[in-house]
């Protein structure tokens, strides 16, 4: 591609002011030896000035509050999600952390491999007991939900 | 950190003092069990680490125990959720896994009714008091609608404008 049609690529850009500095250079030095060049960028030119003189459209009142009331409800949303997520991390955390210290406390009130067994068996409750609340729950939960 | 303040306040001042005592009361209960009827375990100097585990750690543990599940209880009964029911999950279910389960299924935050500012449950599409409409509605099948549809979701018909009968 030659430079001459490089620059005319460019032309329309350059009447909209969309160039980077370079840019603007390289076309104002070409337009100033290229008549056709300075022809087309002339036209460009007025149209731009036609639609910068064109009334700016506005949205209507209602239809802006409703955007921003959405855009407000969007980002407390997304606030409100972050901030439950972060919450279940620390409760997550914190049942680890729950679970490890038991376990020399199980240690130490018991002893041999029954420590071993009745801790194992403490877990293993726990998380059948939290999983059977979490299938009865969850499924009232979306019951609940579907009849919203 | 103001949002953790400010959730710290859904904690009830009895749920608050009930931590400070099972605090108190749970060092008092370890020292004791490590000093006065503790076995050899105990005094073995290579065990040393255990004793701050049960005197310190495990009493703060306890009282943050106790606050989760306070804060579940204030916090479940804003939402308009069963409580009591969530208050007893998150203490009786081992290992703090009834909190964990809270924060997974708990409902949002009941919103304000933008015309007479009771508060409603964010899943009503009109408010119980007053019956203006909280949420934008379908005019052909009456369900609600998200503000940024274009067509119903549930009966297909295009919406008059994005949201349709806005509430």
């Amino acid at each position: 591609m030659s430079e001459h049609d490089k620059i005319r690529q460019l032309l329309a850009l350059a009447a909209a002011s969309a160039l980077e500095e370079n840019e603007q250079a390289l076309v104002e030095r070409h337009v100033g030896e290229c008549g056709e060049c300075a022809r087309e960028l002339a036209a460009w030119n007025a149209m731009a000035g036609g639609l910068r003189r064109l009334p700016t459209p506005r949205p209507r009142a209602e239809v802006v509050e409703r955007t921003r009331a959405l855009m407000i409800r969007q980002l407390a949303a997304e606030a409100e999600r972050r901030w439950d997520l972060s919450l279940l991390v620390f409760a997550v955390l914190f049942a680890w952390t729950l679970t490890l210290a038991g376990w020399p406390i199980a240690r130490l009130l018991t002893s041999g491999a029954a420590a071993w067994l009745g801790y194992a068996a403490y877990t293993a409750f726990g998380w059948v007991t939290a999983g059977v609340a979490t299938a009865i729950l969850g499924v009232r939960h979306r019951a609940v939900r579907r009849m919203a | 950190m103001s949002r953790l303040r400010e959730e710290l306040r859904v904690i009830p001042a009895g749920g608050v003092w009930t931590a400070v005592l099972i605090v108190l009361a749970a060092a008092a209960g370890m020292a004791c069990l490590v000093y006065v009827w503790g076995g050899e375990d105990f005094r073995n100097p290579g065990n040393w680490p255990l004793r701050p585990l049960l005197i310190v750690i495990t009493p703060l543990l306890l009282g943050m125990y106790v606050l989760m599940v306070g804060y579940v209880y204030g916090d479940a009964k804003r939402r308009r959720m069963r409580h009591v029911l969530w208050t007893f999950l998150a203490f009786f279910l081992p290992q703090a896994l009834g909190i964990i389960l809270y924060f997974i299924l708990r409902d949002p935050l009941p919103s304000p009714c933008p015309k007479c500012g009771a508060a409603a449950p964010s899943n009503f599409t009109f408010c119980p008091f007053c019956g203006s409409g909280l949420k934008p509605t379908c005019s052909n099948c009456g369900k609600s609608v998200d503000g940024s549809w274009v067509n119903c979701a549930y009966c297909g018909r295009k919406l008059e404008q994005p949201g349709a009968n806005a509430a």
